[in-house]
């Protein structure tokens, strides 16, 4: 990869056909690119990845098999498109006849005003030619598609009554490899990205200059330049990057490369407890899961991120990296402000890293004004262990929301060592929540709202544990 | 011919399935060289709008013009019924209100257009919830009674259950968002798309 400022051209193939976005703005997403390409069918509805009206999808990797993968196309640049495949509505009906999801949705009566349908229709390709797929379309696999007139039950029948993808040229593309992103430099208008495929190179460039941003997935930082008119001079992209996007099992830990979308850690992390695959739900919709990494979610260090809270619980660290050499930080020391964090500017995280064994009881609670698709008001992650004579060893109480930060409850750890996990016990705990936590108030929830909240969560988290060893 | 549960899609779902409907914002490639306009809209919930200086956004590459009230000869009221939206207010009367709309040669000359554009407000209290509403007898309409028979006995009653209920309830609001094209057309009148369900509305007097 060359790093002086050559700027080569973001190429990529929509709906098969070869197109370029040379000379677009950096900010421009790949749903604005795409729709002055004539292809309205994707359709703006909230610009954050909220609403699934913009989803398309593209031709992507899982675990050596080539998938459609469902994506916010309001949420990547069109720049970050470069070397990839991807499929808008409009590919679907061939000489006049509908798809099998476009069929299933129209007969089903799937569509009322029809603004959020063709991102529906997206997401439901992807799941109808999902590998390995057998029995009817999961309609979880809609939680990212918002509809504001049908409701959801017709669209929810036409998934169901989906069966297996036909043979056809979409069947026959997964027969062959998803592309490999490469590296590519690109220019416009005084703004630079930059796709690194090694981690060396990532860090030269993050170490030559100070203003660079890191992106992945896109999913945070695309939302400030489309709601917040947020403009950069340089974006490094790190999702080319084989290094940061392994996944590893030892008898020791768990190690999650920073830029491994939320979907392919679930998918690797084939022995993942349920916690995880519950905290893997709640934290995003599958949309967003494919694209959206750990390393970011924990980077942009928003107080009410969900990934911080079940990691601070489990005792998670992260791997930094950068070109003055490599350091381990646990996470709990890791943000040291309201969005700031240990990382300086030539620095990113590489990997998390999660010890094993895991502990005994773990449990992820969100409480959101939806319950899926949303921002937390309060997240909650806890974690125990106890000896053979049922006394508390380990207690780990980690939450979002609640502080300028996410954080564990020490004190709140501490109340309780070597004592039954009982009424009693909650009462410690939660007494000494008043004193940790100091939630602002805000649309979301009030200070009081936000601190009774995560208090009887700490209760249900004894109910539970009474339910699961009765 | 038996019709009662056979599965017969709208007259629009093939559109819909197929992304060929279009919307609003589908047609603006049949325009071209649109001007794109973007709102100045208030920070206050509650304001006076003492002073408004456009001449530094004019100053910003790309941008068109800047519409105000001085652009408008008739009422600029925009209000189908009540006439109580403003297109230009002097008075803010919710946050974010539009107050002035600039026209670029691009979206992002007009947003950064209306990041120019100088507005002197003079903060007035705003009322924020129901319960204070009530209590400063703000009402947004007549109050409305709905009564059958004689309510008064109700009084008497020697069992009374009391209570107050809050209903949530919000217009429709469906994803597609809200904008329009408008257009000099060839009678020299101007024509107009809108993603609104009824033109009628947004005629201005």
């Amino acid at each position: 990869m060359k790093t002086d400022n050559s700027s080569q051209s973001p190429d990529f193939l929509l709906n098969s056909r070869p197109v370029s976005a040379r000379g677009v703005d950096l900010q421009t997403t790949l749903l604005d690119f795409i729709r002055e390409q004539g292809l309205t069918g994707a359709k703006e509805g909230c610009a954050e990845g909220e609403c699934g009206a913009c989803t398309v999808v593209l031709v992507a990797d899982r675990a050596g098999r080539s998938e459609y993968r469902a994506v916010n196309s309001c949420l990547m640049l069109a720049s970050m498109a470069a070397g990839q495949e991807i499929c808008t509505v409009e590919a679907l009906a061939a000489d006049g006849r509908l798809a099998d999801v476009q069929q299933a949705m129209a007969s089903g009566g799937g569509s009322q005003c029809g603004y959020c349908t063709p991102g529906f229709v997206m997401s439901l390709f992807a799941e109808h030619y999902r590998p390995g797929r057998s029995g009817p379309c999961d309609p979880h696999e809609l939680g990212g598609n918002l509809c504001r007139c049908t409701g959801y039950r017709p669209i929810r029948d036409a998934a169901l009554s989906l069966g297996p993808a036909p043979a056809g040229k979409f069947l026959d593309r997964l027969s062959r490899p998803a592309p490999q992103l490469k590296a590519i430099e690109y220019a416009s208008g005084g703004a630079r990205f930059s796709r690194p495929t090694s981690l060396e190179q990532c860090l030269s460039l993050l170490a030559a200059d100070p203003d660079a941003r890191l992106i992945s997935g896109g999913t945070d930082l695309v939302v400030e330049s489309n709601l917040r008119s947020r403009r950069w001079n340089h974006l490094v992209s790190v999702e080319a990057i084989a290094e940061l996007c392994e996944f590893s099992e030892s008898a020791l830990s768990i190690t999650i490369g920073a830029a491994l979308p939320l979907n392919e850690v679930a998918m690797r992390w084939s022995t993942a407890p349920e916690v995880f695959l519950q905290w893997m739900r709640l934290f995003a919709s599958p949309p967003l899961r494919n694209r959206a990494t750990l390393g970011g979610n924990l980077a942009t260090a928003s107080p009410i991120g969900d990934g911080a809270p079940l990691l601070l619980a489990l005792d998670a660290v992260v791997h930094l990296a950068s070109q003055r050499g490599r350091r381990t930080i646990p996470l709990a020391s890791f943000f040291t402000g309201y969005r700031r964090t240990v990382l300086a500017s030539d620095e990113l995280i590489a990997a998390v890293e999660i010890p094993k064994p895991l502990p005994e009881f773990v449990r992820f609670y969100k409480v959101a004004k939806r319950r899926m698709d949303d921002i937390s008001t309060v997240a909650a992650a806890m974690a125990m262990d106890w000896d053979g004579a049922g006394r508390i060893v380990r207690a780990r109480f980690a939450f979002g929301g609640v502080a300028p930060v996410p954080l564990r409850a020490l004190g709140a750890e501490a109340a309780i060592l070597g004592q039954r996990w009982n009424d009693t016990a909650v009462e410690r705990v939660q007494s000494a929540l008043d004193q940790t936590l100091h939630p602002i108030g805000d649309h979301r929830g009030s200070a009081e709202y936000r601190l009774a909240v995560a208090k009887s969560l700490v209760a249900k988290f004894l109910w539970e544990r009474r339910e699961a060893a009765a | 011919m038996k019709i009662a549960g056979q599965a017969i899609p709208h007259e629009s779902a093939r559109e819909h399935v197929t992304g060929d409907a279009l919307y609003t914002d589908d047609l603006l490639l049949r325009f071209p060289r649109p001007l794109h306009a973007w709102p100045v809209m208030a920070p206050h919930a509650h304001a006076l709008v003492k002073a408004l200086d456009v001449s530094s956004a004019l100053l910003e590459p790309g941008v068109a013009t800047v519409l105000t009230s001085a652009d408008v000869p008739g009422e600029g009221d925009s209000g189908s019924n009540r006439r109580d939206e403003p297109l230009f207010p002097t008075e803010v009367l919710y946050h974010s209100q539009p107050v002035a709309w600039v026209l670029g040669e691009t979206l992002e000359a007009a947003q950064r257009g209306a990041g120019r554009v100088l507005v002197e407000y003079e903060p007035l209290p705003a009322i924020l919830t129901i319960e204070d509403a009530i209590a400063e007898g703000s009402f947004h309409s007549a109050p409305l009674r709905l009564a059958r028979g004689d309510a008064s006995v109700i009084e008497s009653s020697p069992l009374r259950f009391e209570g107050e209920l809050k209903i949530g309830g919000q217009e429709h609001f469906y994803l597609e968002t809200q904008c329009a094209i408008a257009w000099l057309d060839e009678t020299g009148g101007v024509a107009a798309h809108s993603s609104t369900q009824r033109t009628p509305r947004k005629h201005s007097r």
